[in-house]
């Protein structure tokens, strides 16, 4: 076996190793000392045939306004400074260019602004489910959409960094709410 | 002689080989005549046959996609360290594996090292998998397919994986296509996929011997590669100019048709050199396009041609060196879109009856050349004029008739004259 095979196998090795322990410490680190921020959403039910079965998380807010004169082009980095309200849902209020030091902050893509109004893109999606649960996750949502209930999702943000945590509603997280459901 | 002997087809030695005991038998040739050419035309493996590359292949693509059903479950009930062992403990067992395979190096048959890069692929991309799983990571499963592709590539190369590199070739024109997107205004990642494709430099067609693809992943490589530049040349297009993409197109074909190769490569038959077959066509379409009016126009402008054009220049010299005169007469229609706009709808038509006599008196000369084709090409000059000509039907059917005619006379008479050449 030749010297340069070992390099080159250990190297590829070492990298396919390494990608995914770098997300995992990225995560890790904003799931363990990230604050915990809510957010107001809906959400139907696709499916990702290379990575599970999986709910898409859309929060409701999804414009911010700016002041008159704020320039934003499309898939522009952002951070949405995050303010939570008196009922304990976040929302974005205002949005900078750069990382603010003493505020709480998420970082977003833009999408297309128009009118002093910015289209937000959120750095979360899609929350994973079992696959035996995630087809009553349909059923649910949609009584509890009917029902006007708020579906919230509950997110760690650090840095700039989001990474959601669960979705609850009252308190409760989904996966407990469809696990009583199917008798899981 | 050896060079000859390197040259023939696995399936003529086979031929040869079969036929020496008979020979004996009946006196035709002696013991030492028979040993020699037994040495010389020893039956060489061209390293991993199809069926080997698909059965092992296919096996170890099963196990790795059951993996990934039996991960997507999402599993619940563990926690997020359980399940991110479940992730990476595969992944450890095909890296173990294939640093034995590759311990053992030649001693196991081909289809070994195949499977076990083919699974450490799998692997490797079901540990991205679950880990976006774990924590509900978003993405689009194009970005995942990048992340994945540059993972496998290494593998490709120290496994001498055909497998992988099949897979990365069809991956990376998947994600390509993907990004094909006449939108976006912002920067685009397709301008990434000529990179990708360096990643695969070691099997390009023309290179070294040890790594010469088989014939089936060469057509997928070359179609692959062709439909990816060509999304990638088009997407730019569509951000800045407007026809310019003929002529970067005819360039990018010519390259094709040019590529280097050794002299080996250039010995053998052309269904094993399918880039010089699909640039060729290109051009051979593009130019008959030409012909019936659409006219190529000449754009001065724009970085990607002028780059395209100096790689033009660099392998023309390269194939004029070679004496590639064959490949240099079909390349040579690639001037058609200088033609002035007025003429260039005739000018291209006597250019591609050029191309065409000069293919068939290359072979007349007893130089390499594809007189078939050249005669496919006469013949379909003629029809295309008489198709857009004002004579009478009846004009033009004594036309294809003659035409026709022609064609088989020439296919009997070149056939018959190989024969006695032979």
């Amino acid at each position: 076996m030749k010297t340069s095979s070992v390099v080159v196998f250990g190297l590829a090795a070492l990298i396919q190793w390494a990608a995914p322990v770098m997300q995992i410490w990225k995560h890790e680190s904003v799931l363990t000392g990230g604050a915990l921020v809510k957010i107001k959403c809906g959400a139907p039910d696709p499916y990702d045939p290379l990575r599970g079965r999986f709910l898409a998380v859309r929060p409701e807010q999804d414009m911010v306004t700016v002041p008159s004169g704020a320039a934003y082009s499309s898939g522009q980095t952002v951070y949405g400074w995050l303010d939570v309200g008196a009922d304990g849902l976040a929302t974005v209020t205002k949005l900078s260019e750069t990382l603010p030091a003493d505020h709480l902050a998420i970082e977003l893509t833009t999408s297309y602004s128009y009118d002093g109004k910015v289209y937000i893109t959120w750095p979360f999606d899609r929350f994973y489910l079992n696959e035996k649960i995630a087809p009553e996750a349909d059923v649910w949502l949609r009584d509890n959409l009917r029902d006007r209930k708020t579906v919230v999702a509950e997110v760690r943000v650090k840095d700039g960094r989001a990474v959601l945590q669960t979705l609850s509603l009252d308190g409760k997280s989904f996966r407990d709410i469809l696990a009583e459901r199917v008798g899981h | 002689m050896p060079t000859l002997a390197a040259n023939m087809k696995t399936s003529h030695n086979r031929w040869l080989l079969d036929q020496l005991p008979s020979w004996e038998q009946e006196g035709i040739i002696n013991g030492d005549g028979a040993s020699i050419l037994r040495e010389r035309y020893a039956e060489k493996s061209e390293g991993i046959s199809l069926v080997q590359l698909i059965f092992g292949g296919l096996g170890a693509l099963l196990v790795g996609l059951g993996l990934i059903a039996v991960i997507g479950y999402n599993w619940d009930d563990f926690g997020r360290p359980a399940r991110l062992l479940f992730a990476f403990l595969p992944l450890l067992g095909a890296q173990a594996f294939s640093f034995w395979v590759l311990r053992k190096g030649d001693t196991l048959a081909p289809w070994v090292r195949e499977s076990a890069a083919l699974f450490q692929a799998i692997t490797a991309g079901a540990c991205l998998a679950v880990v976006s799983q774990i924590y509900n990571m978003g993405g689009s499963w194009p970005e995942f397919l990048f992340w994945w592709l540059v993972l496998s590539l290494p593998l490709a190369w120290v496994m001498r994986s055909h497998a992988v590199a099949l897979f990365y070739i069809i991956g990376t024109t998947v994600w390509v296509v993907d990004q094909m997107d006449f939108f976006r205004t912002h920067g685009s990642s397709i301008l990434l996929y000529p990179l990708l494709l360096l990643g695969l430099v070691p099997y390009w067609p023309g290179l070294r011997a040890e790594n010469r693809l088989p014939v089936f992943s060469r057509w997928v490589l070359a179609i692959g590669s062709m439909i990816g530049l060509c999304v990638t040349i088009e997407s730019m297009v569509n951000r800045s100019y407007g026809s310019v993409q003929f002529l970067a197109w005819m360039l990018l074909a010519t390259a094709y048709v040019i590529l280097p190769l050794s002299a080996a490569g250039v010995a053998e038959g052309i269904m094993r050199k399918p880039q010089t077959i699909i640039g060729g066509g290109m051009l051979i379409v593009m130019s008959f396009i030409s012909s019936f009016g659409a006219e190529l126009k000449f754009e001065s402008g724009g970085a990607m041609n002028i780059l395209l054009g100096v790689v033009v220049v660099i392998l023309l010299a390269l194939a004029i060196s070679r004496r590639r005169w064959s490949e240099l007469s079909v390349a040579s229609l690639v001037v058609i879109p200088l033609y002035p706009e007025e003429v260039q709808k005739w000018f291209a038509s006597l250019h591609l009856v050029g191309v065409g006599l000069a293919l068939i008196l290359l072979h007349l000369n007893g130089l390499r050349g594809t007189p078939r084709l050249g005669a496919m090409i006469l013949a379909g000059v003629v029809m295309a004029r008489m198709g857009d000509s004002n004579l009478s039907l009846l004009t033009k059917g004594f036309c294809f008739i003659a035409v026709g005619i022609g064609f088989l006379v020439f296919n009997v008479w070149l056939s018959r004259r190989n024969k006695v050449a032979a």
